[in-house]
C-alpha cells in the first residue's frame, strides 16, 4: 500500500480550515487574527524547513548530524518553556536545558537502544520522530510546572514566610506548592493515557497506519510511546521543580517578594 | 533558656523595594531590647513596625546598619537558627491546611535537629485545650488560630518572641486575654518579647521599654515608666511624628 501525495496545489486548498477560524473569530471580534495569520505561516515554514532538513539528515544518516538535531530541538524547546513563564531568567533556561536532556533523553535512550533495538543507534527515521515526541510532550511539562510553582508560592506567600519564620529550609517552605506544580503537569499525559485510543489516534500511530503499517503493529509502537512520554515528563518536572524553586528565594532562605510583584 | 539576649539595632536602614524610589522605609533606626523584658514597638499604621520585625527574623535584609543578637551580627549566625532563636508571630495566622496536630507536628518536624517542645501539653502554654489536637484549623475563630500560632512559635523554645500586633482583629476581652497570656510567657519562661502595636493602651499594658517609631525614625526611645509620664496630649503630638 502506498501513501496518496498531496500535491502543493491541493495542500494549498487546506487554506480552506484557516479561512474559516478567521470568518469566526472575526465574527466575535476575538482580535486574535494576527496571530492565527502568523500561526499559519509559521506551521507552513517551519514544516517545510524540518522537512527539507530531515530530508537530508535521512538521506546522510550520519550520528553526529542526528545528535545535533536533537539538541537543537532540546535547546528551542527550552527557549520554549522559558517564553512561556512570567519569570524568565537564563538560570531558568539553564533547569530546563538539564531536566530535558536528562528525562527526554533517559527515555529516549531506553526507547530506542532497549524496547525498539534500533541499528544503528543512531538511525536518523526513528530516532528523531520519537526524540520529538518525547522533548514535545517534556517541554509542555516543563513550562506547565514552572508556571504552577510560581503560582502556588504567590498564593501561598503567607504559608511559605510563616515556615520560613519557624526555620525552615526553602524546600521545606516550598514542598506544598511543588508537589502542586508536579502533579498539574503531569495531569495532561495521565488523561491523555486514559482516553488514548478510545477518544484520539494519537499522532505516531497515524501517521503509521496512513504509510500503510498494521494497526496491530502501530497500537505496539504507541504503547511504548505513552510510557516513554510519561517518564520523560515525570523526570523532567521533578528535576524542573526541585531546581527552579530555589529561583524564588535568597541565599539567606528570603522569599524574593520581587518575583511575585 | 538564655535569659541575657540582648538585641540592638544599629543605624538601621531600609530602603523602598522599588528600583527607581530611593525613599527610606526605615531610616537609622536605633534601638535595645532587654534580655527577658517586654520591648513595644509603638507607632502608627505604615510607620515601619512590622518590618523591624521582619528584619530580626531575617525575612529581609536591611539596606545598611546592622543587628546584634546577644552580641553577634544576626547575619553571621546561620539563618534556620536564628529563625528558631527569634520566633515570629505573624500579625494575620497562617494556618497549614488540616487540623492544630498537623500543624504543630510540621513545626515539629522542621525542629527535628534541637531540643523542642513536644506537642503533648503545648496547647496548655496557650490556654487551649487538649481536644483543639483534632479540630481542623479551617474552622478556629481568628483568637484561636493566633493562640495556634503562637504554639507553633514555642516549640523552638525561643529566645526572643516577635509578635506583630497579635491582637488585631480580635474582639476586646480576647484581646485582653492573649495580652495577658504573652505577659504570663516572659515572666513564666523569662522569654525577652518584641511586641509590635500601635495602640497606647497596650503598650501601657504590656511594656518594659518602649521604641516609639513613625515614619521610619525612632522618635523616643525610653523605659516605658518614663515614657508614659508624658500627658495624653503630649503622646498624640509624638504619634504625629511632632517632637
Amino acid at each position: 500500500m502506498s501513501v496518496l501525495e498531496i500535491s502543493l496545489l491541493n495542500l494549498s486548498l487546506s487554506l480552506i480550515f484557516v479561512v474559516v477560524s478567521l470568518a469566526i473569530t472575526f465574527g466575535l471580534r476575538l482580535g486574535v487574527w494576527k496571530e492565527i495569520l502568523l500561526g499559519t505561516i509559521r506551521t507552513a515554514v517551519q514544516l517545510f524547513i524540518a522537512g527539507f532538513i530531515l530530508h537530508y539528515v535521512f538521506r546522510w544518516n550520519l550520528w553526529y548530524l542526528t545528535i545535533l538535531v536533537i539538541l537543537v530541538m532540546i535547546m528551542v524547546a527550552s527557549f520554549e518553556s522559558v517564553r512561556r513563564q512570567k519569570r524568565r531568567s537564563a538560570r531558568l533556561l539553564f533547569i530546563i536545558v538539564v531536566a530535558l536532556m536528562v528525562g527526554a533523553g533517559f527515555s529516549l535512550t531506553i526507547a530506542t537502544a532497549i524496547v525498539i533495538g534500533i541499528k544503528p543507534w543512531y538511525n536518523p527515521q526513528y530516532l528523531i520522530p520519537i526524540a520529538g515526541m518525547a522533548i514535545g510532550n517534556s517541554m509542555s511539562a516543563a513550562a506547565l510546572v514552572m508556571n504552577r510553582l510560581w503560582g502556588e508560592l504567590k498564593l501561598r506567600k503567607g504559608e511559605v514566610e510563616s515556615l520560613l519564620a519557624l526555620g525552615a529550609s526553602p524546600y521545606q517552605a516550598s514542598f506544598s506548592s511543588i508537589e502542586e506544580g508536579i502533579k498539574t503537569a503531569m495531569i495532561p499525559i495521565i488523561n491523555s493515557m486514559m482516553i488514548v485510543g478510545i477518544i484520539q489516534l494519537p499522532g505516531m500511530m497515524t501517521g503509521q497506519i496512513i504509510a500503510g503499517q498494521d494497526p496491530a503493529s502501530a497500537v505496539r509502537y504507541q504503547i511504548m510511546v505513552m510510557y516513554m512520554i510519561l517518564a520523560g515528563v515525570t523526570i523532567t518536572t521533578t528535576i524542573t521543580a526541585l531546581l527552579g524553586y530555589k529561583l524564588y528565594f535568597t541565599s539567606a532562605q528570603q522569599l524574593k517578594k520581587e518575583m511575585f510583584t | 533558656m538564655s535569659h541575657h539576649t540582648t538585641i540592638r539595632l544599629e543605624d538601621v536602614t531600609l530602603k523602598a523595594p522599588e528600583k527607581s524610589s530611593n525613599k527610606l522605609i526605615l531610616d537609622r533606626v536605633s534601638f535595645s531590647v532587654s534580655a527577658g523584658k517586654i520591648t513595644t514597638v509603638l507607632g502608627p499604621s505604615g510607620s515601619g513596625k512590622t518590618l523591624v520585625l521582619r528584619l530580626l527574623n531575617r525575612l529581609d535584609d536591611p539596606t545598611s546598619g546592622r543587628i546584634l543578637l546577644g552580641g553577634t551580627d544576626i547575619s553571621e549566625i546561620p539563618i534556620s537558627q536564628l529563625r528558631r532563636r527569634v520566633g515570629m508571630v505573624f500579625q494575620i495566622p497562617v494556618m497549614f491546611e488540616g487540623t492544630v496536630r498537623k500543624n504543630l507536628e510540621m513545626t515539629r518536624k522542621i525542629c527535628a535537629d534541637r531540643k523542642c517542645l513536644e506537642i503533648d501539653g503545648l496547647l496548655s502554654l496557650v490556654d487551649l485545650a487538649e481536644e483543639y489536637l483534632d479540630r481542623e484549623t479551617a474552622n478556629l475563630s481568628v483568637g484561636e488560630q493566633q493562640r495556634v500560632q503562637l504554639a507553633r512559635t514555642l516549640i523552638s523554645q525561643p529566645e526572643v518572641l516577635l509578635l506583630d500586633e497579635p491582637t488585631s482583629g480580635l474582639d476586646v476581652v480576647t484581646s485582653e486575654r492573649i495580652i495577658e497570656l504573652i505577659r504570663r510567657i516572659n515572666k513564666g519562661t523569662g522569654t525577652t518579647v518584641v511586641f509590635v502595636t500601635h495602640i497606647l493602651e497596650q503598650a501601657r499594658a504590656l511594656a518594659d521599654h518602649v521604641a516609639l517609631i513613625v515614619e521610619g525614625k525612632i522618635e523616643r526611645e525610653s523605659p516605658a515608666k518614663d515614657f508614659f509620664k508624658a500627658t495624653p496630649k503630649e503622646l498624640t503630638a509624638l504619634f504625629g511624628g511632632k517632637k
